[in-house]
């Protein structure tokens, strides 16, 4: 298994952005068989890397890659996006890349600049278990949350799109407007349960148990998550209650908590370098670069 | 190679013309190739004949007679029985080079009235496979229509041509529909009209998976027609509130003088029912539809014939910028076509021409030995090796010419005189 520490998080990082560029091109000039091609070879091959890349860190940490540390979080959250898409460019032919990709290369890139070193928590015994559901649920929830955004911002291009007021979203193949529906209700559905899961467990780690926050209610994370549920909650409650709510409106909500949560969230984690990290003095002195393994 | 076409199509003769000179049916078209072959048994013929369109195609491997427009025009006259006088200004003859760019124009749906449209191709099969049964096609019809689909497909496959609707009908179901419903079977459809553009509509959208139509109009026994063919159901004006509340795809195709669905009317029946989605595609002039219906509320999608019509148009204009790639498509493949075709032709002779020498040869070698006996093998072998070269180096310059000549154009003139210079007989031994 020598061989999976040779792969660099550049490995992956490069063929995603290779991927990028392919999609803008596609969309800016025609969409061609090759440059298709060269978007599905690109995107299994930095997800190979990638998957190899976070089965390094796991056997060199020996923590698994959600509670590993706040880079590894990330790098999880990225792949669950890029796995997504592989699956999406198997089942459609819709212009998903070009939604998915960026965020995927943003995570990554956030990522590099996020603390790696191996976080502090248990190895063993209820506290491990408490801690992983915490940051599985969470890790899943958010990626739902942001998949629920990207279908949410389809939405609202293909809705546009049939209005024929822009002109440059005729480019774009969407998918029609009751599958978004669907996807979004799903969507929506499922990510309300695992972030509240989430967001219990937390609040029973930060009564002591090693991984915790010591004071959840100073945490911007921890109140930016919180009002993404209250948005979700309220979304979730018009839809089963409210006959009235056109897909149009929901998509608003979701977009509004999706964008919220992104940028609460990735940004506060950029500043302080890390998920929970307090920020200032206690900033993560380690920071990953390229080539670390 | 002798390749001629008798074109008659929209282009250059009226549909009274096209109608004259039509082989309507497969009867017709039987009797057409027992008539063509009486007179020319030895020519290869196809014909196509399409609303748009009657074409015939003849070829013939023998040059030295040339099948003429006079041929082609007398035996439309004789077996429609009109004076060719009144055709004769409103077709259009090509011969060899232009002829098979023109099948291969025809074939790509660059000549269709329609740009683009694929219905044509299966003519063009539909018209090669009669040919074929009526022992009317040869080696160079077989070659020139099978190397004619060939090109169709690649130029269907390299360009944008065929993409992209173009009538209201298909643009409404195929672009629209498509667009934000992802399936048309659990959909309800309801139809307000009975007229052509209604039947058109529906058999796009039966094609597109629907099952379920109401059909909505004034005069109830031409709804109950129009249900009958698409196993639907009618229903009065008076029940149109009702439908419309449950209907998830509304076509309006009457011809009404004013509105027959106001804001106020609509907004009540949306108030009415639980707000899905609905498309409304208002095919009617004037329109049926206030266009103010369109803003009640998210999930109404309202779109006029202005609408639909500037789609058909963005997608025709589209498919136009498209021909000039198609037409370098056709060039290329036309000239491989005829090099294929010369080479094809040059073969025969070449081959006769080394066999002739070679057999020349051999003999004069024969009787030589005969009067040398005391040449060793060796000896044989090396004046073997010597005539062989010799007749290679003699042979090599007037072969070379055929080629470049079969590779530049027809090489019949030249091959004639090979045949001449060297007694090679007549080519069909």
């Amino acid at each position: 298994m020598d061989f999976l520490l040779q792969v660099k998080l550049w490995c992956f990082l490069s063929t995603y952005v290779v991927a990028l560029i392919a999609e803008v091109a596609q969309f800016i000039h025609v969409r061609t068989r090759t440059l298709q091609i060269l978007v599905f070879i690109a995107v299994v091959a930095g997800l190979t890397a990638h998957t190899a890349y976070l089965m390094a860190r796991f056997q060199s940490s020996g923590l698994p890659p959600l509670v590993g540390s706040s880079h590894d979080w990330l790098l999880v959250l990225a792949w669950l996006g890029v796995v997504l898409l592989v699956i999406l460019i198997f089942r459609t032919r819709s212009s998903q890349g070009i939604f998915l990709l960026p965020v995927v290369v943003f995570l990554v890139l956030l990522a590099v600049s996020v603390d790696a070193s191996p976080a502090d928590v248990e190895r063993t015994g209820a506290g491990r278990w408490w801690t992983m559901l915490h940051a599985a649920s969470l890790a899943v929830g958010i990626a739902l949350v942001a998949a629920a955004s990207g279908s949410a911002l389809m939405y609202l291009l293909q809705y546009r799109k049939l209005q024929g007021k822009i002109a440059w979203v005729r480019r774009l193949r969407l998918p029609n407007l009751e599958r978004l529906t669907a996807v979004n209700y799903w969507l929506v559905l499922s990510c309300f349960p695992l972030l509240t899961i989430g967001l219990f467990t937390g609040f029973v780690l930060s009564g002591g148990a090693p991984g915790g926050v010591s004071r959840p209610w100073q945490d911007p994370i921890v109140w930016a998550t919180i009002t993404v549920w209250l948005i979700m909650s309220v979304n979730l409650a018009l839809l089963f209650r409210r006959k009235d709510q056109t897909g149009r409106m929901v998509a608003r909500r979701t977009l509004l908590a999706g964008g919220l949560l992104l940028v609460t969230i990735f940004g506060l984690t950029f500043v302080t370098g890390g998920i929970h990290n307090d920020s200032g003095s206690d900033a993560p002195d380690v920071h990953t670069d390229l080539n670390h393994s | 190679m002798n390749v001629v076409v008798l074109s008659c199509n929209h282009h250059n003769a009226r549909l009274d013309i096209r109608e004259k000179l039509a082989f309507s049916n497969e009867k017709q078209l039987k009797a057409a190739y027992a008539h063509w072959h009486q007179r020319h048994p030895d020519s290869e013929l196809v014909v196509l004949s399409t609303c748009n369109r009657v074409e015939i195609y003849a070829a013939e491997d023998n040059t030295d007679q040339s099948l003429s427009l006079r041929q082609l025009s007398e035996f439309v006259s004789e077996f429609h029985d009109i004076p060719s006088d009144d055709f004769t200004d409103s077709v259009l003859f090509h011969h060899g080079r232009d002829a098979i760019s023109h099948l291969f124009e025809v074939v790509c749906s660059l000549d269709s009235m329609v740009l683009g449209e694929a219905q044509i191709v299966t003519q063009v099969k539909e018209a090669y496979r009669i040919a074929g049964e009526q022992n009317s096609c040869g080696p160079l019809t077989n070659h020139l229509f099978q190397y004619a689909l060939k090109v169709s497909a690649r130029v269907r496959t390299d360009t944008k041509l065929s993409e992209g609707r173009v009538s209201i009908a298909s643009v409404a179901v195929g672009e629209y529909a498509r667009e934000i419903f992802n399936r048309l079977d659990n959909k309800l459809v309801l139809v307000i009209g009975a007229g052509e553009m209604a039947e058109e509509t529906l058999r796009y959208i039966q094609d597109a998976g629907g099952q379920d139509f109401v059909i909505v109009n004034r005069r109830l026994e031409r709804a109950d027609l129009l249900a009958q063919q698409f196993s639907g159901r009618t229903a009065t004006m008076e029940h149109l509130d009702h439908w419309m509340a449950q209907a998830d795809l509304i076509v309006s195709t009457t011809g009404a003088t004013t509105t027959i669905v106001d804001r106020e009317q609509f907004a009540a029946v949306r108030r009415a029912g639980n707000r899905h989605p609905v498309l409304i595609l208002d095919l009617g002039v004037p329109r049926d539809f206030d266009s103010q219906i369109g803003h009640i509320d998210d999930n109404v999608f309202l779109y006029d014939i202005d609408k639909l019509e500037d789609t058909c148009e963005k997608n025709r204009r589209a498919r136009k910028r498209e021909v000039k790639q198609a037409r370098q498509i056709i060039q290329d493949q036309t000239d491989r076509f005829l090099h294929e075709v010369n080479h094809r032709a040059t073969g025969p002779v070449i081959q006769r021409l080394r066999a002739n020498s070679e057999q020349i040869s051999r003999a004069e070698l024969d009787i030589l030995y005969r009067r040398l006996p005391h040449l060793s093998d060796e000896d044989r072998a090396a004046m073997d090796k010597t005539v062989h070269r010799i007749v290679n180096k003699l042979l090599h310059p007037p072969l070379e010419t055929l080629r470049d000549e079969a590779r530049s154009g027809s090489p019949d003139g030249l091959l004639e005189a090979v045949r001449r210079l060297f007694h090679l007989g007549d080519r069909k031994e």
